[in-house]
């Protein structure tokens, strides 16, 4: 419904269109110094100002003076809410704050994970579970291996190492010129090889593989050495 | 940082404590709302006993619904939003008589006609011709002065309340102070005529 009092009339300064706000302060600061720039320019809109000013006293005034409920009211709302506590205590109340813009989602996690907590036994149950934890991590810490690998440095060697280190024995290995990338990789797939240097000018490449049992590496040798239509040279390196 | 944008900060955080179910904080947020929700129903109801009906239901629905605050606008905006809804569904159902006055016209002490210009009379005097102003404005202007001046809410969020835009917002409040000046005007010419 379009009523003909909504269109403001050509006279009419659209600053003025915003002195009510300019006075009860909920201008935004670049519409507020606009119409402080206005005002200061234009007579008639600052005789609307103090109008206005004086007006909105007179409205909070009247307004103020105005009786209010009976407290048979709140009585009955009061009433009603705490019938409601009775008969919904486990209720979860969470803010949807999710979607509001001036919250961040740590308040929302927060709102989210409050409600939670609120059972006194959760507390409890929660720091038990905390304090378990911790004692067996310190007890897991303060065991010392059974096996210690023996290529495994400890704190005594003066280096820590961050990994878990595995022993490892090197090839170097010369492919045929012919022999295809796809079975290149199969050959490194089945030793759980990987090329760690090469090619060197004359075409040899260094593959490291694990090397957890020595009787391993002498067959792994031995099946490489007879794929001669692959392999046109391989030999282990000393470590 | 405007008081009332503080004063919003202080009622998210009543609100929050009202989403959990704390009975107390909502006492604090009724305390805060009770007349004014009274009142800006009874712009729109004005049988003050259906107002008062009204606005149990609203205190009622805001502790309900304390949770579905999205924190998108003022708390003013959201709890009048709710009332403003409950009072048009009231609005709806209640046969009213033609004649009905409003409380509002029941001004007791009308100022000395001997007293001229507003200045000159007391405060009591010039709020209740205020009341007596206000009341023979329409409907939507009586909301939009109490919203701009008393509840000093924001035009974006008086246009979200009343689902209109905010241009509509600015020139009704233009047009509802031309209105609310006239009358309080030939009522002040009224008194003073011997």
């Amino acid at each position: 419904m379009t009523e003909p009092e909504e269109k403001l009339g050509s006279e009419v300064h659209p600053a003025a269109t915003l002195l009510p706000w300019y006075l009860n302060g909920t201008l935004r600061e670049e519409e507020r110094h606009e119409v402080a720039r206005h005002l200061r320019e234009c007579q008639p809109c600052r005789t609307e100002l103090d109008e206005l000013s004086r007006l909105r006293q007179q409205v909070k005034a009247a307004y103020a003076d105005l009786p209010g409920l009976s407290p048979q009211a709140f009585r009955s709302v009061i009433a009603t809410i705490r019938q409601e506590r009775r008969d919904q205590p486990e209720r979860q109340r969470v803010f949807r704050w999710e979607r509001a813009g001036s919250s961040s989602w740590l308040d929302a996690l927060d709102r989210w994970l409050r409600p939670m907590f609120a059972p006194r036994w959760v507390p409890v149950l929660a720091s038990t579970l905390i304090i378990g934890q911790l004692a067996l991590l310190l007890w897991v810490a303060g065991k010392e291996p059974a096996i210690a690998p023996r290529n495994i440095p400890t704190s005594t060697d003066g280096v820590v190492s961050r990994g878990i280190p595995t022993a490892t024995a090197r090839y170097r290995v010369a492919f045929q010129e012919t022999a295809p990338e796809g079975k290149i990789r199969t050959v490194l797939h089945d030793i759980r090889g990987r090329i760690v240097d090469g090619p060197s000018p004359d075409g040899f490449y260094t593959i490291e593989v694990p090397a957890s049992d020595q009787a391993l590496l002498e067959k792994q040798l031995e099946s490489l050495q007879r794929q001669a239509d692959l392999i046109r040279s391989v030999e282990r390196l000393k470590s | 940082m405007d008081t009332t944008h503080e004063q919003n900060i202080v009622e998210v955080q009543i609100m929050a404590a009202v989403a959990s179910g704390d009975t107390q904080a909502f006492e604090r947020l009724y305390h805060v709302y009770e007349k004014r929700v009274f009142q800006y129903v009874s712009t729109f109801v004005r049988d003050q006993t259906v107002a008062e009906e009204i606005v149990v239901d609203v205190m009622v629905a805001v502790w309900r619904g304390a949770c579905t605050f999205t924190n998108t606008s003022r708390v003013s905006t959201w709890i009048f939003g709710i009332a403003r809804h409950k009072a048009i569904d009231a609005l709806r159902k209640v046969i009213r008589s033609e004649h009905e006055s409003m409380a509002l016209d029941n001004v007791a002490h009308l100022p000395n006609p001997a007293e001229g210009p507003v200045e000159s009379i007391d405060r009591k005097q010039v709020a209740a011709l205020t009341r007596q102003a206000i009341a023979k404005l329409s409907r939507e202007h009586q909301e939009v002065i109490r919203l701009a001046f008393f509840e000093d809410l924001p035009y974006e969020e008086i246009a979200i309340l009343l689902g209109i835009p905010v241009n509509t917002v600015k020139t009704r409040v233009y047009y509802a102070k031309q209105q609310l000046k006239q009358q309080l005007d030939r009522l002040l010419s009224r008194e003073s005529v011997p």
